[in-house]
């Protein structure tokens, strides 16, 4: 008889530990969160096993927390306070410099510039559902993209594309997140790929991205282009107030 | 001083993840000063100034480990931020509460929490923690080495001197005593 029948297996736990150390590969992960998707019971199993192991966690950062700070007393006893002070006034300093000198930057851009701000959004990603599919790595990436991580999901986008060169929807979205991060010419790079298929879903984005690429670099002329070549509404709006 | 200025930010994220313990007092002793003078100007002394940092840090590595830190974002700012937010809310709770009335004061930061659902939370932490000082110590040695060191079984079964088998199986009864006694506590709570 279990001394405490409503306890998990040891099985269960060593797989909870796991997800928890962070030991899985992806597909694993995977795996694991779809099974927890279908299953309220287990779900719940495992919040209340991360709980515990939270617990165990911040009660040993809190008895660490402690050496920490009996050591610094030492330390300090060794180190001048004053240079302290002195060294955040500087980062404030540098802070207010730097605000100033960003004000400035925005109110002189160009006509250009302007409407590159006005017009541009990052584009928001495909949905991503968690699932054991083929596209895992895609979409895993997809979730660093839409939370901002643009290195992190260029990196993996980037592996995936040694293998599919000619897929248009990891050009595109290379494309999307290197203009995220303000990389224009990487950007180019991958917006002209994807025009590079035939019959691309993302044709009229890539031109529409590419002719705000061009106007954030000031060339008009390869802005106008694309942006004829994208001919939905809110490119002739664009291009309008371009030629006003 | 200083050393960790010399970490890039995504070393000191991956060291918080895993609870490299190095790195975090490194972050600990670079922080702790300042925010101890800002509380220092700001009508506090060491021991509440040690309190409440402690409990900022304790946020954000909990924070850290949760990917809530932005890309990019400096995680020793970060740190810095949270306490002077804790600093506030303290000044909020303990001083001006009582002697000021509250259009008198203007709201730092928005807390508009459920009451209810925070007391049901803080209620869990608590049974947890009176359930850890319960856990007799060598349960409580293996949970902190395996799930907080981040020991291998294999060090820890080194370490006390045990086969990994019976490592394995103590580690499993440790975890089911700590949620009985963690349920206990809560019932009789």
């Amino acid at each position: 008889m279990d001394k405490y029948p409503n306890y998990i297996t040891q099985e269960q736990q060593e797989e909870y530990e796991r997800v928890l150390l962070d030991q899985m590969d992806s597909k694993e992960k995977a795996e694991f969160n779809s099974k927890l998707y279908g299953d309220p019971e287990l779900r719940k199993q495992y919040e209340e096993f991360k709980e515990l192991f939270y617990a165990i966690e911040e009660e040993g950062l809190r008895n660490s927390m402690e050496t920490f700070h009996n050591s610094l007393k030492e330390d300090s006893s060794r180190t001048a306070g004053t240079k302290n002070k002195f060294y955040w006034y500087r980062i404030a300093a540098s802070i207010a410099i730097l605000i100033s000198s960003v004000i400035w930057f925005f109110n002189k851009q160009s006509p250009n510039e302007k409407l590159f701000q006005s017009y541009y959004s990052v584009d928001p990603g495909l949905p991503t559902v968690m699932g054991t599919n083929d596209n895992y790595d895609f979409y895993e990436a997809m979730v660093d993209y839409k939370q901002r991580n643009y290195d992190v999901a260029i990196n993996k986008w980037e592996r995936l594309l040694l293998t599919n060169q000619d897929s248009d929807t990891l050009n595109y979205f290379l494309g999307s997140a290197y203009l995220a991060k303000g990389n224009t010419n990487k950007a180019i790079d991958f917006f002209k790929n994807t025009l590079n298929s035939e019959v691309s879903v993302f044709s009229k984005e890539a031109h529409y991205y590419l002719a705000l690429v061009h106007l954030k670099n000031n060339n008009t002329v390869e802005a106008v282009k694309h942006l004829k070549m994208a001919a939905d509404e809110k490119s002739g709006e664009l291009l309008k107030k371009i030629q006003e | 001083m200083g050393n960790t200025l010399q970490k890039t930010n995504n070393q000191l994220v991956t060291a918080f993840k895993n609870n490299d313990q190095k790195v975090m007092q490194e972050v600990y002793q670079n922080i702790f000063p300042k925010f101890r003078s800002h509380v220092f100007i700001n009508n506090g002394d060491e021991a509440q100034a040690k309190d409440v940092f402690q409990e900022a840090f304790i946020a954000c590595w909990r924070n850290v480990k949760n990917d809530k830190l932005k890309e990019n974002s400096n995680l020793e700012a970060y740190l810095f931020t949270i306490a002077k937010n804790k600093w506030t809310d303290y000044l909020r709770s303990a001083h001006f509460k009582k002697t000021v009335s509250d259009n008198g004061v203007i709201a730092m930061s928005p807390e508009s929490e459920d009451p209810s659902d925070e007391n049901e939370e803080e209620s869990k932490l608590n049974a947890l923690h009176g359930a850890m000082k319960q856990l007799g110590i060598s349960c409580k040695k293996i949970l902190t080495q395996f799930y907080f060191e981040r020991k291998s079984m294999d060090e820890i079964a080194k370490d006390l001197q045990l086969g990994p088998a019976s490592v394995r199986n103590k580690k499993y009864r440790c975890m089911e005593k700590l949620k009985a006694l963690a349920l206990e506590t809560k019932n009789n709570g």
